[in-house]
């Protein structure tokens, strides 16, 4: 409470997008998020012992690049803040994490026509580069992760048709 | 600290919703902007009114739970 001072007047609202539905009060139903996820923010791996921690040499730059998009915490402050309610940023940071690593690249180009696809049937906005979205994220997500997103999807589209 | 708080009340999905004002008066600068909440809540319920939904859950960024768009911006007024 120490950025406010007495006798303010505070005005507080629920995260507000088509796509979030208010559940009640300043609660809101961000299930859009996780059925995005379910569409494509996964690795398949076989489970089993862990293998050998340099048998799959990561370059550090994009081990330091898939991190920083990792530590997106899907609150959906990005689609509350942008005008047109676009879930670009989110969405983005989970295809840069898993594009950036050899573990993702098997299933890079499925996961994002697929997550693209969830995202746009969920109802969000598509991005205009106001860049709103990194200002208010509380991890620091980048810009540059949508613009990654496009790239790869751009690439996707030319490979596969959805 | 006394603050005036103006808060979304709406029942449900379909309701149509509205600010409401609720004054908070002995708001400690230490307390966290959930605690304030949760002590407001705690004088509606004493008060037999219906306390405010808000979401929350490790409280320190790293869920991803808390929703509040505060004097216009998501999360508040600090920054990263």
């Amino acid at each position: 409470m120490r950025s406010f001072k007495d006798g303010d007047v505070i005005y507080i609202e629920p995260f507000r997008a088509n796509s979030f539905p208010v559940i009640k009060d300043l609660a809101v139903d961000r299930s859009a998020f996780d059925r995005i996820i379910q569409s494509g923010g996964y690795v398949s791996v076989s489970t089993g012992a862990a293998q050998d921690a340099n048998n799959l040499p990561v370059p550090k730059n994009d081990a330091d690049k898939a991190f920083a998009a990792a530590t997106c915490i899907g609150c959906g402050a990005c689609v509350a803040t942008c005008k047109n309610a676009s879930a670009m940023l989110f969405v983005s940071a989970k295809v840069s994490q898993l594009a950036l690593l050899p573990q993702g690249k098997v299933e890079a180009t499925d996961r994002v026509l697929n997550m693209v696809h969830q995202m746009d049937l969920e109802g969000f906005g598509n991005c205009t580069n106001t860049g709103a979205c990194e200002v208010e994220c509380p991890k620091g997500i980048s810009l540059d992760n949508i613009a990654r997103m496009n790239r790869e999807y751009l690439k996707a589209s030319l490979i596969k048709e959805k | 600290m006394k603050l005036t708080l103006k808060i979304w009340r709406q029942n449900g999905p379909k309701d149509k919703g509205k600010l409401v004002d609720y004054p908070v008066d002995h708001v400690s600068p230490d307390m966290s902007f959930l605690e304030m909440l949760d002590v407001l809540n705690e004088h509606l319920v004493e008060k037999g009114e219906e306390p405010v939904a808000f979401d929350h859950d490790c409280r320190e960024g790293i869920c991803g739970m808390c929703s509040l768009v505060i004097n216009g911006r998501a999360h508040g007024p600090q920054s990263v």
